[in-house]
């Protein structure tokens, strides 16, 4: 399972654009988590083994960017990961259908895993505004957004593949 | 789709324990110089996307009206018709200018601070990638004479304070930042409290005193107690008051003077030495940018 570089320069775009064009991505102060997106995607186009280590890559990008405590994204994008990898074991022929099934969930599990931690590390936060506000929202948001990035990603899974193979 | 082999549960063990050492290093601030270091070599790239995203907002400024937008596009379209490119760059030139210019009065009209700007400094550049955390990341840092601490403002009022710099590049805790908290008081009655921000984007006004007279419309500033940051920078404006007889304080609701979604270029007081530089996220609680 080796690390490309087309994958961390990907990742790393994401990061950067999450942080440069967040407000011009998003609606009402909201954008759409596109690491987490990337992480579902991939860990559904290629499996648990990739989708891990594009969780902690990505995870890594993520909190260097952040004021959160360092490790916030790694574990909460490890743990969708795995979700996601669970969720597919358990149904044959594994769609976009069901990653789109997957992201509304996903996203709350990831914002709440996230809330949980900001508070353990005594971050002031009000559990039903960030629900209601934040992560209802960026879920929806995110449903919307995978509707683009999965079909960019599966094009680049394919486009790899067919490298590999060669 | 593919079957790839599983990694073993050891690894995720491994990565689990590494990733709580991790999260305990960064508790602890070893992790800064790491985070310092990654965020300056990002911030070439950060500028070149900042300066894109600008250009771009600025030919979609009136996406929020359908009407608008027409009218808009109407007009830009007969624009590029008679224009030059020479002209296009005059009208930003232009717009900088205005800014700028609204800046510098600002300064003059509070010259007790020392104030450090210009075009290509104080630039916003970057956000926090989490939706659930509130900071920028302004094109100035220690080189430039930035710390942690120190108030950032635009012509509008408050915007937040420094809460980490490194050499070319600082990161700023904004007021909405439900970790924020700024004493305040209002301008003409001078009634107290502490102005804290929101998940919501908002601005709350705690503690305010019941029997104290507060309404609506009242302009809210900085108080200047405990010294974390200077006394009148403009906060914002009182939109509602909540006050029941059974608890000790009333609550305002305030609208901010600054829009945080259009913040571009910033003024960093570089002369103001606040009390209390510990700002670090796990300290924040309960009022750590202030000190009610």
């Amino acid at each position: 399972m080796p690390l490309r570089s087309y994958q961390i320069a990907l990742l790393l775009a994401l990061v950067l654009i999450e942080s440069s064009w967040g407000h011009l991505i998003g609606i009402g102060g909201i954008h759409p988590d596109l690491v987490l997106l990337a992480v579902i995607s991939w860990t559904a186009l290629r499996g648990a083994a990739e989708g891990w280590v594009w969780s902690i890559i990505g995870g890594i990008g993520l909190d260097l960017f952040s004021n959160a405590p360092f490790g916030l994204s790694i574990v909460s994008l490890g743990v969708i990961c795995l979700l996601v990898k669970l969720a597919h074991s358990h149904v044959y022929g594994a769609s976009f259908i069901l990653l789109l099934l997957l992201t509304f969930p996903m996203s709350i599990i990831y914002y709440a895993l996230s809330m949980l931690f900001l508070t353990l590390t005594r971050y002031p936060i009000d559990w039903n505004a960030a629900l209601l506000h934040i992560a209802l929202p960026a879920s929806l948001l995110n449903v919307a957004a995978i509707f683009v990035l999965f079909p960019l990603l599966r094009a680049v899974h394919r486009r790899t593949l067919l490298h590999v193979s060669i | 789709m593919l079957s790839n082999p599983r990694p073993s549960w050891s690894s995720y063990v491994t990565v689990l324990v590494v990733l709580v050492l991790s999260l305990l290093a960064s508790q602890l601030g070893y992790v800064q110089p790491l985070r310092d270091v990654a965020r300056n070599l990002f911030v070439p790239l950060q500028i070149v996307m900042s300066h894109i995203n600008q250009a771009v907002e600025r030919s979609a400024g009136g996406l929020q009206d359908i009407r608008q937008l027409r009218q808009r596009v109407e007009w830009l379209q007969a624009e590029v018709n008679r224009l030059s490119v020479e002209n296009v760059r005059l009208a930003e030139v232009e717009q900088e200018n205005l800014r700028l210019r609204q800046l510098l009065n600002y300064t003059r009209n509070n010259p007790q601070y020392n104030y450090r700007t210009a075009a290509v400094v104080g630039q916003k550049i970057g956000e926090s990638p989490s939706n659930l955390l509130f900071t920028i990341f302004i094109d100035v840092g220690v080189r430039d004479g930035v710390a942690p601490g120190m108030p950032v403002v635009t012509d509008r009022g408050l915007v937040g304070r420094i809460i980490r710099a490194g050499p070319n590049v600082a990161e700023v805790l904004l007021l909405i930042d439900p970790a924020s908290a700024v004493n305040a008081r209002v301008l003409n009655s001078r009634v107290t409290g502490v102005v804290r921000g929101s998940i919501e984007s908002e601005l709350i006004m705690e503690r305010i005193p019941q029997g104290e007279v507060i309404s609506p419309g009242d302009i809210i500033v900085t108080s200047g107690l405990g010294g974390v940051f200077p006394d009148k920078l403009v906060i914002g404006q009182v939109v509602e008051v909540s006050h029941r007889d059974a608890d000790m304080f009333q609550t305002a609701y305030v609208r901010p003077a600054v829009d945080f979604s259009r913040v571009e270029t910033v003024l960093v007081i570089t002369t103001f030495k606040p009390l209390e530089i510990d700002v670090s996220l796990g300290s924040q609680t309960g009022g750590g940018n202030a000190t009610p």
